[in-house]
């Protein structure tokens, strides 16, 4: 299998995100995943710049829409998982399991 | 619905009578508006009585029984229109405005990407009027606030974190070209 560069956490999360939320994954709505699955409160600066780091790295895609009137006509950027992107997620996803495979310390967690 | 359209064409007939003849002869159209923050404290309606005519009617809106108020006027505009009004009318009422806070909006322009300043301002204006409706204007202010803050501490920790590498790709490469200028005649 071809390796790919190794996911951080929040890069994980944010891909994960991307799957769930399909058609509809644009920056507030992956934070508000990641918020309500996780409980963790970040910032939409921090979902962004996860999101721009995956796009150099080509794991995901983009495009902007026209943005309503609840958002005063600023512009929606909606993003994609790409191929890419999936086979690193399941790489790092692997990597983790095996890692914690069979370690009793996990288990009776 | 139904028991606020007869409530409505109840108050039409007690309050402006000389248009009765138009309701008998079945005329008349209800429109149901419910803007945003309005609907805190009322559901506006307006009844369209006629072409020319329509009989706006607010109503309190935890018993919706009791109009507060009620007037006729003359169809000069269309619904979205009206509602388009009432919206405005409502933000220049209330004290804490719709509108994302403007300076914390500039400081996202100021420290973030270009690329990406307007979708996130877009992200968070849309989120900011979605809390709007759910908690009290302070709080929906200082979340905005929050996010704001945080975001820029991020970007200037991504421009620290890239620095950093630059200076580390830097000194490597001052390092091969001291090692290697022998090769190149220097």
């Amino acid at each position: 299998m071809k390796t790919t560069d190794n996911l951080g956490q929040f890069e994980q999360l944010v891909l994960l995100a991307l799957l769930r939320l399909q058609d509809n994954a644009y920056g507030m709505a992956i934070r508000r995943e990641i918020a309500e699955r996780t409980g963790r409160d970040v910032s939409i600066g921090a979902v962004y710049a996860t999101l721009d780091r995956l796009a150099e790295k080509k794991y995901i895609s983009s495009l902007d829409a026209p943005g309503g009137a609840e958002r005063g006509g600023k512009a929606k950027r909606f993003f994609k998982i790409e191929g890419t992107g999936k086979i690193a997620l399941r790489q790092s996803q692997e990597q983790l399991q095996k890692m914690a495979y069979g370690l009793p310390q996990l288990e009776a967690m | 619905m139904r028991g606020i359209r007869s409530l409505v064409l109840n108050e039409l007939r007690k309050r402006h009578s000389r248009y009765e003849h138009l309701l008998n002869n079945g005329h008349g159209a209800l429109m149901y508006l419910k803007a945003a923050r309005e609907a805190a404290a009322m559901v506006v309606m307006a009844f369209i009585v006629s072409p020319e005519v329509f009989v706006g009617v607010l109503l309190n809106k935890t018993t919706r029984k009791k109009p507060v108020f009620s007037g006729v006027g003359q169809v000069t505009i269309t619904a979205e229109q009206l509602s388009q009004i009432l919206a405005e009318a409502r933000d220049r009422q209330s004290p804490m405005s719709a509108e994302s806070p403007k300076i914390a909006e500039s400081l996202l322009y100021l420290f973030l990407p270009t690329s990406d300043c307007e979708v996130i301002a877009g992200d968070l204006a849309e989120e900011y009027s979605l809390r709007l409706r759910e908690c009290r204007p302070a709080k929906a202010k200082r979340w905005y606030w929050r996010q704001v803050f945080k975001s820029i501490c991020t970007q200037i920790w991504v421009a620290l974190k890239r620095l950093t590498e630059l200076v580390a790709a830097t000194e490597a490469l001052e390092k091969i070209w001291h090692m290697t200028r022998g090769l190149w005649g220097g």
